[in-house]
């Protein structure tokens, strides 16, 4: 049993400031899981969890790019896009607008948070501002969920990943190891420790001390 | 950990008033809020003549996050998270209150693991102050002894002038009515944080260094190019800056 202090904030409440501060209809919080794959922590409605559905179908669509970039993506108005079409070209409710906003812990993208409106129409400098800001805010919280969501990964000992100094440095140097971004880098580290029945904890310790580069791991 | 002397009382409050002038002038100017935290520990170390210490800010879900520390080894580092998970740090989070352990090694059965680990590396007493915005308390400033002594009076108002100051550090007074900028600033520092650990690790592997040191070019190159820490830190991780230039700042300042 996880104490109190430690329990992850329902999806709802991560969920909840998108809506409380931004002029959208819904929103989906999505995060990787250890094998690439999202989970999602939270869908405010039907449509919302459609969107991001079609995403887990495809394998393709504007959340992705989000998460690949690390980097907002803005659709104002939908009907007007020509990016993404094979995910547009899917059954969906008609939404106007499409916002997604990446969950940043510093330069890794851990999962998105898409927000729809049901009508067209851009957002303002100061409500990007504010999307940005909570995507970082509650990164952390929701990887945690995400965690427990998918029920076949242990919460990392008494303390939340994103306080784990280790991991964050082994993620840096795994990035150069493998030559890959640090979002990459990130997963890879997720997902040898889940293949393995370790910790990320302890696969970031070992790499810290140099007793594992992923560079000389077989393919 | 204070000897009365009057003369030691006066430049003590000099080396308080410079922190204090230090902090308005980076308010006035773009400033980078870890790289100022920083510096303000290393000031409330030196002053108190402790041996170590932590800035830990609370993130959205009331978990601390070492946010600042005097050495980065990761030991050291450990313990003040120890201190943060189940110790005196979350304890003064919880209460609001300051916490003093003026014997570590009388503590065994309150904090076992913090006290195993504090021990381990030689510390005796510690002492945890509050960092409060208004009624809310945002985080806990942490100082660590290698001789069992409690705080004094005067050296505990010392500490919590610091903290104070660090807060204001943290939050542009013009911007301490809006909760919705606070909360965003904390995450900023939070996250600047983690950043900058990457780009150490970035750092680490590239060039073979410690993570002390990997810190201290991350800060030199910021400081000798005129940029934010978290400006450099990302540009290291995106790998836009070659690391073996941002070394080349340490070796300058050691060289």
């Amino acid at each position: 049993m996880i104490p109190a202090r430690e329990a992850p904030l329902a999806g709802e409440k991560l969920a909840s400031p998108f809506l409380d501060l931004l002029p959208i209809s819904g929103v989906v919080v999505s995060v990787l899981d250890q094998e690439n794959r999202l989970t999602r922590v939270h869908a405010s409605d039907e449509t919302a969890a459609r969107l991001e559905e079609i995403h887990f179908d495809l394998g393709e669509g504007p959340l992705f790019d989000c998460v690949g970039r690390a980097i907002p993506v803005l659709i104002p108005d939908v009907s007007a896009s020509e990016g993404w079409p094979i995910y547009f070209s899917q059954p969906a409710a008609a939404v106007g607008a499409i916002f997604i906003f990446p969950l940043a812990l510093g330069a890794v993208c851990i999962g998105a948070v898409l927000c729809y409106r049901s009508t067209p129409g851009e957002l303002d400098a100061s409500a990007i501002e504010t999307g940005v800001a909570l995507g970082r805010a509650i990164a952390g919280p929701a990887l945690r969920r995400a965690i427990v969501v998918a029920d076949n990964e242990e919460p990392d000992g008494q303390l939340p990943i994103e306080v784990r100094r280790e991991v964050h440095q082994a993620t840096g140097m795994v990035l150069l190891q493998l030559d890959t971004t640090a979002t990459d880098a990130f997963a890879s580290m997720r997902a040898y420790a889940f293949s393995r029945g370790v910790s990320l904890r302890e696969v970031a310790r070992d790499v810290v001390t140099r007793r594992l580069n992923f560079s000389a791991l077989e393919e | 950990m204070n000897d009365g002397d009057t003369v030691n009382v006066k430049s003590r409050e000099q080396k308080i008033n410079d922190a204090f002038v230090a902090t308005t002038d980076a308010l006035m100017n773009d400033y980078d809020i870890v790289d100022l935290l920083s510096t303000l520990l290393k000031t409330c170390t030196d002053i108190l003549g402790v041996d170590a210490g932590g800035i830990l800010l609370a993130d959205s879900g009331g978990d601390l996050d070492l946010v600042a520390s005097t050495s980065e080894e990761a030991k050291v580092v450990e313990t003040i998270i120890i201190a943060a998970g189940a110790g005196p740090c979350i304890d003064c989070y919880s209460t609001g209150r300051a916490v003093s352990v003026p014997d570590i090694t009388a503590g065994a059965t309150r904090w076992p693991k913090f006290h195993d680990s504090a021990i381990e590396q030689g510390f005796r007493s510690t002492y945890a102050i509050p960092m409060r915005l208004r009624r809310e308390v945002i985080g806990v400033m942490n100082l660590l002894s290698t001789t069992p002594d409690s705080i004094t009076d005067n050296d505990a108002d010392i500490a919590q002038a610091l903290a104070d100051i660090a807060v204001l550090g943290i939050l542009h007074e013009r911007n301490f009515r809006n909760p919705l900028v606070v909360g965003e600033q904390l995450h900023l520092a939070l996250d600047t944080r983690i950043i900058v650990e990457q780009a150490k690790g970035v750092l680490a592997q590239a060039e073979d260094l410690t993570m002390t040191d990997a810190f201290n070019a991350l800060r030199e190159y910021a400081a000798a190019h005129d940029l934010s820490l978290r400006h450099t830190a990302e540009a290291t991780v995106q790998r836009a800056i070659a690391t073996a230039d941002v070394v080349a700042a340490l070796a300058r300042r050691q060289g």
